[in-house]
């Protein structure tokens, strides 16, 4: 099966009016001021259009920013950080324009993607001259303490470029928190980083989601990014494909009914008896495990346990295939 | 469902995956594979058309040099003889060569240390000095047609000018020795400096401007110095030149004389140097440039 | 393999390793990579030490933090680098007596760029092909082939330097397969690939461990990567194999069925609990102890009793995570001070 079942244009749905509703705040939404804002921000080069009118607001919390490659998303990154400035449009973090803004830059972090560090200076030295352009006070113990969230106070003396690309973006990130920033940009940050070292910076950066911070990713492990955080920001072609919480984005597809996975035995009984529910849409048989789609989710999980009752099957797993973070982007992308 | 009508035959072929069980080339062919490759980087074969430029520039100046002469050869016969012209005329071409070394050379073994493609053939099943070897040969056979070609077209040119060709080649086979020998040190040596220069640094135009200079500077300073500078043994500096030591120890091995036309000491081209002292240096430099090339290589780690 | 330090188990299945291991293993016949108390040593880092591996048919994970000594034995795998003692022998081939000859048997996918930028995608892998032996011919053919089969169209007629990071993933993967290798050493196959492209990588990389029968040996940090794709792992730690074995023999089920339910859950748990089932109400889900299955039964039968929806039902096993960080908390392991 190839992969060439992406679809044609699906702007249609997106132009639908209940759509472009939910594309704006979420009704439940705490009352925070959001600390980032884009406008209707577009980007062009010339013929070229990286970024069409897109807006969203992000508030304190860890937010992702998600797409496939080519989507825009590093521009729209360079964008909020006031790398580039938009062709129209505006951006806004903490209620200030970003763009030549200096005072700014002074509660913002930055970890870029690519390698953006003075081989020559250990890792202490990097950190501590971070804190020092920030007139951070005390920079070497703020750099001490940044090294020691991110583990590497063992190896502070070692030259960068004697440093692992995944030691070298530890450090990346270390040097981005010795300002305390209140908002923090990440680009890829656990590249390169082995096991270990991911689940303890993706542990940092909910903790830092947790005190009030923003958290801005941008990555393509959607795994890990669901670990940290629910809000994601999806681009594709240079629009805005969705915002908000991705449950509630999973929600809204309705013409996408949810896949759900029943292991058990007596499956063709307990096939028959599923089918007859209203909201299910296809019922398929797999071996021991019945793969059952269905319109309404709360109904058929109330259903489930009498059907397997009354066909006398036991159940062994029930687990919902298609409402995590992948199944919900590759929807989005298709 | 209906069954198929009994005569039908169908199949559906199968598109997947095929292993290979069949014959594998060993290390010549592997070889001769490389060296192909070095061949047509070096000409900027199957590359954009910048990277042919200079290549091809540099290969058919000396063509032109040679249709030059041989049509005035024709127009005016009897003016200068092909050894008048070589010793005069014939200067640039080992410049050009060297040129061309200073071009190909660098392209040929810095692009795949910066590229990192030098992971994947040493990740082949090749020795690092068949790697080294390869690319430094194909150089090598690039520059013969720089160093020789031109050589052998002039004299075949003006051998079917003179009235009897075959007494042309009789009485001018010195010359043609010449050519060959002073022709063939001549790319060793240039290929293995170039390679050596290559292997020690990764920027082309660090490696091409470094062995230009080595090259130009020696033949200036050993120039000079043997010919102007007057000390005692001054005129052993004529060793240090190295883009002329080649055409030294063919002439000489095959005792061709220097054009009389030519004024200074130059003319005579006659130093108080023994001519092993020619050969030796030849070889001598030749061999040690390959030993720092292959030594390079072997060394080499983090590609 | 048999050892006879107590905290392991019998023969052929996934075993943890607690503590060194001084039996040297068996060759066993299905294992087309095995190494045998491989030691490496730069200066003064012991960086491999009596790594003794077996690698068989499907594919198989290779894990471990940086700078634990992967990439020592992969090159080690590769003959690049000679071991100070011990051997490696990869499809009846041993690294150090044929080096070459085993080049030949081997594809390689580093994770580094590594193609060169004015080169068609065709023609590269065509002389990668043909510097592993294949006539010229054949070469061209199986390229052509090769390309095709890792999903690369029309645009292998084109230069190198403008492919986007999925396309030149799978050419580095083409070169790697193209003469038709025994063992397939991917290194990080998935960097820099967007999930669409990632989906895809690891699609192909099934298909050769499991269709193409070519032994894969992948090395990662994504375990969601490795979970989805390999049949066992070996994990490296401080230059040691602390874990190695199959998924399903690691990651064993546990005594622990976890539940959710939509609605409040402390009906349904008090309905198992009458049954004679422990069961812990934890923050989003119930942990239901498994003794035998006929829990499932009762589980189901509470739901019905009590209309409790039942929106998630699974024993747990132990992750790959879970195996993976028990292996890199031995002794031997200070990892953070390696890398």
């Amino acid at each position: 099966m190839t992969a060439d079942m992406r679809g044609g244009d699906r702007t249609d749905q997106l132009d639908r009016p209940d759509r472009t509703e939910q594309t704006g705040l979420p009704e439940d939404s705490p009352s925070l001021p959001p600390t980032i804002e884009a406008l209707n921000v577009s980007k062009w080069y010339g013929d070229k259009v990286a970024v069409s009118d897109v807006s969203f607001a992000i508030r304190p919390g860890v937010t992702a920013l998600l797409g496939p490659n080519g989507a825009g998303k590093s521009t729209i990154l360079k964008l909020l950080t006031g790398q580039l400035a938009p062709s129209r449009g505006s951006v806004r973090v903490l209620g200030q324009p970003v763009r030549h803004n200096p005072a700014l830059y002074q509660v913002i972090g930055l970890v870029p993607e690519h390698d953006s560090i003075y081989p020559f200076l250990t890792v202490l030295e990097f950190v501590k001259l971070a804190a020092d352009l920030h007139r951070v006070r005390r920079s070497r113990e703020v750099a001490l303490e940044a090294l020691a969230t991110v583990d590497l106070l063992d190896v502070q003396h070692r030259k960068l470029r004697a440093c692992s690309k995944g030691m070298r973006q530890r450090v990346k990130v270390a040097q981005s928190l010795v300002n305390d920033p209140q908002v923090l940009f990440l680009d890829e940050p656990l590249a390169g980083a082995d096991p270990a070292q991911r689940l303890a910076l993706m542990d940092v950066f909910t903790r830092l989601g947790e005190t009030g911070c923003t958290v801005f990713i941008s990555s393509h492990i959607l795994n890990e990014v669901e670990r940290i955080g629910s809000n994601v920001i999806v681009i594709v072609n240079g629009k805005l494909a969705a915002e908000g919480d991705f449950h509630a984005i999973r929600a809204l597809m309705d013409d996408r009914p949810i896949k759900v996975s029943v292991q058990c035995s007596e499956t063709r009984a307990l096939a028959a008896r599923l089918v007859q529910l209203c909201g299910t849409s296809a019922v398929q048989i797999e071996g021991d495990t019945l793969l059952v789609e269905t319109k309404s989710t709360l109904e058929f999980h109330r259903a489930l346990p009498l059907a397997a009752q009354q066909a006398g099957a036991r159940l062994t797993g029930i687990e919902g295939l298609d409402e995590d973070l992948e199944s919900v982007f590759r929807y989005l992308v298709e | 469902m209906i069954s198929p009508p009994a005569s039908s035959a169908a199949r559906i072929a199968d598109r997947g995956y095929q292993h290979y069980d069949g014959v594998r080339v060993g290390s010549i062919g592997i070889f001769w594979a490389m060296l192909r490759a070095a061949l047509a980087r070096g000409l900027g074969l199957r590359r954009p058309h910048s990277a042919k430029i200079m290549p091809m520039l540099l290969i058919h100046i000396p063509n032109i040099v040679v249709f030059v002469n041989v049509a005035n050869a024709i127009a005016q016969p009897n003016t200068v003889t092909l050894q008048e012209f070589w010793d005069y005329a014939g200067q640039p071409f080992p410049v050009i060569a060297m040129l061309f070394a200073a071009v190909v050379g660098p392209d040929l073994f810095c692009a795949d240390r910066r590229e990192h493609v030098l992971s994947l053939y040493f990740a082949s099943p090749i020795t690092r000095l068949q790697y080294a070897v390869a690319r430094a040969a194909a150089l090598a056979i690039l520059l013969l047609t720089l160093t020789l070609l031109p050589m052998l077209q002039l004299f075949v040119g003006h051998a079917l000018l003179a009235t009897s060709a075959a007494d042309y080649v009789r009485g001018n086979l010195p010359l043609l020795g010449h050519a060959v020998l002073a022709g063939v040190l001549e790319a060793l040596l240039f290929a293995s400096v170039a390679s050596a220069v290559s292997s020690l640094s990764d920027r082309k135009v660090n490696a091409g401007g470094t062995f230009a200079g080595i090259m130009l500077v020696s033949l200036t300073v050993g120039d000079l110095i043997a010919t102007n500078v007057k000390f005692t043994s001054h005129e052993k500096f004529i060793l240090v030149d190295l883009m002329g030591v080649g055409m030294r120890t063919a002439r000489w091995i095959l005792g061709t004389t220097p054009w009389e036309g030519q004024s200074g000491a130059l003319s005579q081209d006659v130093f108080a140097v023994s001519g092993w002292a020619y050969l030796g240096v030849s070889l001598l430099v030749t061999a040690v440039a390959a030993a720092i090339l292959i030594v390079r290589y072997q060394r080499m780690r983090d590609v | 393999m048999v050892l006879d330090s107590p905290s392991f188990s019998c023969q052929n299945t996934g075993v943890i390793v607690q503590q060194r291991l001084d039996v040297p293993t068996h060759p066993q016949p299905q294992h087309v990579v095995q190494t045998r108390d491989l030691c490496k040593r730069f200066g003064q880092i012991q960086a491999l030490s009596h790594a003794s591996v077996g690698i068989g048919t499907g594919c198989t994970g290779l894990l471990g933090p940086n700078g634990a000594g992967k990439s020592t034995f992969i090159r080690l795998l590769l003959g690049l680098l000679q071991p100070d003692s011990g051997e490696a022998v990869v499809a009846g081939l041993s690294a150090s007596d044929d080096p070459l000859a085993l080049r030949a048997m081997i594809g390689y996918m580093p994770e580094h760029d590594c193609l060169p930028k004015d080169a068609k995608a065709q023609d590269f892998v065509r002389y990668m092909g043909e510097l592993h032996g294949l006539p010229r011919r054949i070469a061209v053919q199986r390229a052509n082939d090769t390309l095709y089969h890792v999903g690369l169209g029309e645009e292998r007629f084109r230069p190198i330097g403008g492919f986007s990071t999925g396309m030149k993933q799978r050419v580095k993967l083409a070169q790697a397969l193209v003469h038709d290798p025994k063992v397939l050493l991917l290194d990080e196959p998935t960097n820099g690939l967007d999930p669409a492209g990632r989906n895809e990588m690891l699609e192909i990389i099934q298909r050769i461990a499991h269709q193409m029968g070519i032994h894969v040996l992948l090395s990662s940090h994504l375990l969601a990567d490795i979970e989805r794709v390999a049949d066992s792992v070996v994990i490296i730690n401080a230059g040691r194999v602390v874990v190695q074995g199959t998924l399903s023999d690691l990651m064993t089920a546990s005594s622990i069925v976890s539940v959710r339910t939509q609605a409040s859950p402390v009906a349904l748990a008090r309905a198992v609990q009458a049954r004679g089932i422990e069961v812990e109400i934890g923050a989003t889900e119930l942990q239901i102890t498994y003794d035998s299955p006929a829990v499932y039964d009762a589980i189901r039968d509470a739901a019905v009793e009590t209309g409790s929806s039942l929106t998630y039902l699974k024993r747990r096993v132990r992750s790959l995570e879970d195996v993976y960080l028990m292996g890199s908390a031995t002794p031997a392991a200070t990892a953070s001070t390696q890398s």
